[in-house]
């Protein structure tokens, strides 16, 4: 398999995820057919859940997303806590917001809330 | 005199406090232009960089809910050609703006959509985030592609409740008008 590289636009975040482990959400997020944009994203992690890297780390940094990607963020986390649950991989997520931004942060713990996967919030890019 | 003066149809809008208005379906296209239109308007009134977050915020919410419920009504079931959705945007006051969208839906969806706007417009800013997080975990994407999270998000967001109405159109089709209070 082979890296996972998404370059950002208007409405959609850059996506980087390294088959070493270091996947990365930057930008916003705000698509209209989010299910659509991030199609490629669930596939990549079908596959690499098959055979991970020992450690996973996703950096998820978005200065604002609309609810329909709130969704595939989950999904996304969803998958995550899998790999994690099956062994074959450390997972850890990590999640920044900017310092005044108190609904990031809110978003932030709201995830923190609904999978059980390491998950540290952190002030910064 | 014209009667297409835009002299008048301006002054008009201005008197209604209307900063943009539009009418016909609603489209990716469309919303990128809407969202730099409205991101030149509030660049120009100087507006402090969480409230423009907060504007857009709910207007992606509002728009994109247009986005995914538009109905386009058969032509011969609608007396006027106007088988399409629309919005305004007013601006009230400094800081303050209503966004108010307008779509067709069948008449078979209104209980279900009034019942959860009023579940929302009954829920303390606690509620509506315990709400937010029940229904994020728990629905899946409906076949329009919504996921049932954006008029929580809009209450939630803006503060304020969501106001609405529904016209019949006949016994298939209403028409549903949202509006919701940014201040």
């Amino acid at each position: 398999m082979s890296n996972l590289i998404i370059n950002d636009s208007i409405k959609t975040p850059t996506i980087v995820f390294d088959i070493t482990g270091i996947l990365e959400i930057k930008g916003k997020s705000i698509p209209e057919n989010s299910l659509e944009f991030y199609r490629p994203v669930y596939e990549w992690l079908d596959i690499y859940s098959q055979s991970p890297a020992p450690k996973t780390e996703l950096k998820i940094s978005l200065e604002y997303f609309n609810t329909s990607s709130s969704k595939c963020l989950l999904d996304i986390l969803r998958r995550l806590e899998t790999i994690n649950l099956s062994g074959k991989s450390a997972v850890k997520v990590l999640w920044f917001y900017d310092a005044d931004d108190e609904d990031m942060m809110e978003a932030g713990e709201d995830y923190q809330a609904l999978v059980k996967v390491p998950f540290e919030l952190n002030v910064g890019k | 005199m014209l009667n297409s003066s835009a002299y008048d149809m301006l002054h008009k809008m201005d008197a209604e406090n209307i900063v943009l208005a539009y009418k016909g379906d609603i489209d990716a296209i469309l919303l990128e232009a809407v969202y730099s239109m409205m991101d030149r308007h509030l660049e120009e009134k100087k507006t402090s960089n969480d409230k423009k977050k907060k504007f857009f915020h709910i207007l992606i919410e509002c728009l994109q809910n247009v986005f995914h419920h538009q109905t386009t009504l058969p032509k011969e079931s609608v007396d006027a050609d106007f088988s399409m959705s629309g919005f305004v945007i007013k601006s009230d006051g400094e800081n303050i703006y209503t966004i108010i969208t307008g779509n067709y839906i069948r008449n078979s969806e209104i209980e279900n959509l009034t019942k959860r706007i009023n579940e929302v417009n009954s829920l303390s800013p606690e509620a509506l985030r315990s709400h937010y997080q029940k229904t994020l975990a728990g629905n899946e994407f409906s076949e329009k592609g919504g996921a049932g999270l954006g008029i929580i998000e809009m209450a939630r967001k803006s503060g304020n409740k969501l106001n609405f109405e529904f016209n019949n159109v006949n016994n298939e089709y209403s028409f549903f008008s949202l509006a919701i209070t940014i201040s």
